[in-house]
């Protein structure tokens, strides 16, 4: 007989059941497959009900986080073979309202996400008229941010972070990066703008970096470095008005 | 939104983390290593010569002031973030002003402390 893994999985259906279940589903044992493969799998040949979200299948997309066996990851880069033969366990990432079986609700992020203006912004009357070209960047320019834009919005590190899980106000790993991302950028000037949400106190400063964002981040994007280098950039900018008030930065 | 003032916690929480890391690996050096092992005499940390060397100059104080009383700030700092994420996080402005007080509170005594002597 063909070898098989057990799939444990958190189910919920609010129009049937108040609380969560697991159910278990038996699948073929496949050395190539992924995590995901075997949901795929489980939706088209056994349980057609199962709702996740997925897309690219090849972490480009961010869509398929899950908690496997307790750990945030990506389900199409988490193999069945770093598990087997345990049988594995695949939940909805931590930290966010659950819609419907692994499908959690991302309100909440995209917010947190649109709160740092992740968009080039330029003081007013400073926009280069489009005939004048692109703004041009050197390569050590580009090198400033370049590693922040890798962020997919998978969410891994707001399910990894125990600073979110006591506290959802916290501005969170992802929306820092990318916030820091745009105020890296040569080209950028909303730094300002965006210190507002970033250096308050549900931004940077409910972070006592433990780091599990930046362990857990499939695009090696270091959240909390991020967060550190805009912990010390922002701890300059509050010293400097408190010190020269007239200095103020426009 | 509101201005945090966090700034001044953390810019004291990391300048004594700094202090902590660069000063008790070379404490433990010389008091655990070097002395008495005597690759240097047994009298250099005498009570006398220390308080020599402290009660002759304005640096010397101004440093230890530093060295001693920003690891307050490391302490206070980090034990109010650990009880807030241990589940005190109702209380954390109490924990706040237990905190930094404490550490307030230690750095005025070194400051007479080193005044004194």
């Amino acid at each position: 007989m063909a070898q098989t893994i057990e799939l444990e999985i958190f189910r919920y259906r609010p129009e049937q059941e108040s609380e969560p279940t697991l159910q278990s589903y038996e699948v073929p044992y496949n050395e190539e497959w992924v995590v995901l493969d075997a949901i795929n799998y489980i939706k088209d040949e056994i349980d057609g009900t199962l709702s996740y979200r997925w897309s690219c299948r090849m972490g480009v997309c961010g869509s398929c986080g899950m908690m496997v066996n307790g750990v945030p990851r990506l389900t199409c880069a988490a193999f069945l073979k770093e598990y087997y033969p345990r049988k594995i366990l695949v939940e909805p990432l931590d930290g966010f309202p659950v819609e419907r079986d692994l499908v959690t609700d991302m309100d909440m992020f995209v917010a947190k996400l649109t709160s740092v203006s992740p968009w080039i912004i330029r003081n007013e009357g400073e926009e280069k008229p489009l005939e004048e070209g692109t703004y041009l960047q050197s390569p050590g320019e580009l090198a400033e941010y370049k590693h922040y834009s890798m962020c997919i919005n998978c969410m891994l590190c707001y399910a990894a972070c125990p600073v979110f899980a006591l506290d959802t106000n916290f501005l969170g790993p992802a929306a820092i990066a990318i916030g820091q991302r745009y105020n890296m950028d040569s080209r950028d000037q909303g730094r300002d703008q965006r210190q507002e949400v970033i250096a308050s106190h549900d931004g940077i400063w409910h972070c006592t970096l433990v780091g599990e964002c930046s362990t857990v981040c499939p695009k090696d994007v270091d959240p909390a470095g991020a967060i550190q280098r805009a912990k010390l950039s922002s701890t300059t900018d509050y010293f400097k008005d408190l010190l020269m008030p007239w200095g103020r930065r426009t | 939104m509101a201005k945090s003032n966090e700034p001044i916690f953390w810019s004291l929480f990391s300048a004594g983390g700094m202090i902590a890391a660069l000063v008790l690996p070379t404490l433990m050096v010389i008091t655990g290593l070097v002395i008495p092992h005597g690759f240097a005499p047994l009298d250099a940390l005498s009570y006398e010569r220390v308080h020599a060397v402290v009660s002759g100059s304005i640096v010397v104080k101004l440093v230890l002031f530093g060295v001693i009383a920003l690891p307050f700030f490391h302490w206070a700092h980090r034990f109010k973030f650990t009880l807030v994420d241990v589940g005190l996080r109702k209380i954390s402005l109490l924990l706040a002003v237990l905190c930094y007080g404490s550490a307030i509170a230690g750095t005025v005594f070194t400051a007479v402390v080193l005044w004194r002597i």
